[in-house]
């Protein structure tokens, strides 16, 4: 059983949720200050908000986890399964009787939820492939329906949590109280870690920190903390970097079938500006190719990288065009006002 | 016929060697033209393009085409040691390190509780960044600022702060 630091006081008054206002919940989830706890950190409230707006139908917990090495949503829920389903239910409390589906990669979390039934809740289990978990990748495997990327999947009848997210909304609730620390999978283990925990203070320090998974972290230094959507600390690739031979994987393995592979040459590559900046920009950090590279190359945190400069130099030019269109305003506009001015002083009455 | 056969192979080569002529012309032309308009464009796609006129030219490009007549390269403070370096490798010109650098990643920021709505930054603003008319609060928006800090100086309320650019993703 996972160990966890037992508190003494609650925050709020806990709240009888099945019978309250719809308006009463969502004014506790948004004073809890909850956030998706997926990683995207979306406030909870919001997504909730334009649910009801777009009368989302369907309400996915997604415990699908994809990330190699990760074993967070796993691990609660193994542990924490009925809190879960009761936050589900919460959060469904809040729509008008959507269709409550909890989606998991695990055969045997499927199989103990199937074992115990629970009224109104359906399970389905999803491939554990990287990327699956991704909530566009996720509503696409279950209800074979695509959302446009310009449009939140909430916009299209679908709100999808993180199960950890259902879990602090669970809390926050019916507990009364604020998320104050989180499941995350410690160099390899689930522990229960305190919020605003500095990585420096959690031992195992090292100069290849990376907050979230080897694969798909951010880099980190020991003054980092962990938040509510840290899932993971873990350490870096652990091989030396070696040069690309272009063998492929990378693109084989990338599920959104970006051409991997050419666009780290551009990267490496002195040639600027990078030219397949739409590529760069649909990569969704899953970490497939990190994992498939054989040469362990961080992809990832070159392709983050590539991000940034793309939007950079789009900044850059957006800025140069819209100067350019300001100087010739601004000088038709001192034209126009000393043509006015001339012409008033000659047509000046003449004492 | 055989007039006739010597008659079009005759106008075929006069019209070949007419647009040959013509193609030669024009690609000397452009070619004369390019390099220095294609060295503004380099020099200018160097610089950061927060057109804060700390130069001493109105912004950016007018700066690249100076830099071009012969100006000093190291005078960008948004840019810093790195812009320099850049210019110095492409124009093959010896590098100073600045004088002065500046934060390229913020932005402005209009305090709404504290705007008088004077409009007088409006016209400071070199990207049109600034949303409102007078008598109107203004606001920034955020995606189309640089940063400049020029709007600050000319605020009679000092209701502008700078804030660090939020990373997304």
């Amino acid at each position: 059983m996972l160990e966890r630091q037992p508190r003494n006081k609650t925050d709020f008054q806990p709240l009888d949720w099945r019978r309250s206002d719809r308006d009463d919940i969502m004014a506790r989830i948004a004073a809890a200050g909850l956030i998706g706890m997926g990683g995207a950190g979306f406030p909870v409230v919001a997504k909730l908000r334009s649910g009801i707006q777009y009368a989302a139908s369907t309400i996915i917990a997604n415990g699908v986890e994809c990330e190699p090495g990760v074993n967070a949503d796993r691990a609660l829920l193994r542990h924490y399964l009925p809190d879960v389903l009761e936050g589900l239910r919460i959060a469904g409390a809040c729509l008008a009787k959507p269709a409550l589906i909890l989606a998991v990669s695990d055969q045997s979390i499927y199989q103990a939820f199937v074992d115990k039934g629970e009224l109104g809740i359906t399970c389905r289990l999803v491939a554990d492939a990287p990327s699956n978990g991704e909530e566009r990748t996720l509503i696409g495997s279950l209800f074979s329906d695509e959302i446009p990327t310009t449009r939140y999947p909430s916009q299209c009848g679908y709100i999808v949590f993180n199960v950890a997210t259902l879990f602090a909304i669970c809390e926050a609730v019916r507990d009364g109280s604020r998320p104050r620390d989180r499941l995350v999978t410690l160099f390899g283990e689930e522990t229960w870690v305190e919020l605003d925990t500095k990585l420096g203070d959690i031992g195992q320090t090292g100069a290849t920190l990376r907050l979230g998974s080897t694969a798909t972290g951010r880099m980190a230094s020991n003054d980092d903390v962990v938040s509510l959507t840290t899932n993971a600390v873990e350490h870096g690739i652990d091989d030396q970097q070696r040069a690309c031979i272009h063998c492929g994987w990378c693109d084989a393995v990338c599920p959104r079938h970006l051409p991997v592979e050419a666009m780290l040459r551009q990267i490496q590559s002195a040639t600027r500006p990078i030219t397949l900046s739409s590529e760069v920009n649909a990569c969704f950090e899953c970490g497939a190719c990190v994992v498939q590279c054989p040469s362990a190359i961080p992809l990832l945190d070159l392709l983050r990288s590539a991000k940034r400069e793309v939007e950079n130099e789009r900044r850059k030019q957006v800025a140069d065009l819209r100067f350019q269109q300001h100087t010739v305003r601004a000088a038709e506009t001192i034209k126009q006002e000393s043509i006015t001015r001339s012409t008033r002083i000659e047509t000046r009455r003449q004492w | 016929m055989f007039e006739e056969v010597v008659l079009v192979s005759l106008t075929m080569a006069g019209i070949g060697i007419t647009l040959s002529g013509g193609i030669a012309a024009l690609a000397k032309w452009t070619e004369s033209r390019q390099p220095i308009d294609s060295l503004v464009e380099r020099v200018n796609g160097l610089l950061p393009q927060i057109q804060c006129a700390k130069c001493g030219f109105p912004g950016c490009r007018p700066y690249a085409e100076a830099v071009i007549a012969g100006e000093r390269i190291d005078l960008c403070p948004p840019g810093g040691s790195d812009t320099v370096q850049a210019l110095g490798h492409l124009l093959n010109r010896p590098v100073d390190v600045p004088a002065e650098t500046m934060d390229s990643d913020q932005v402005a920021f209009i305090d709404e509780n504290t705007c008088v709505g004077c409009a007088r930054c409006i016209p400071a603003c070199p990207v049109d960044a600034i949303v409102g008319a007078e008598r109107y609060t203004h606001t920034i928006l955020q995606e189309h600022c640089t940063g400049c800090e020029l709007c600050i100086p000319v605020c009679p309320v000092d209701c502008i702060d700078l804030h660090k650019r939020a990373v997304h993703a």
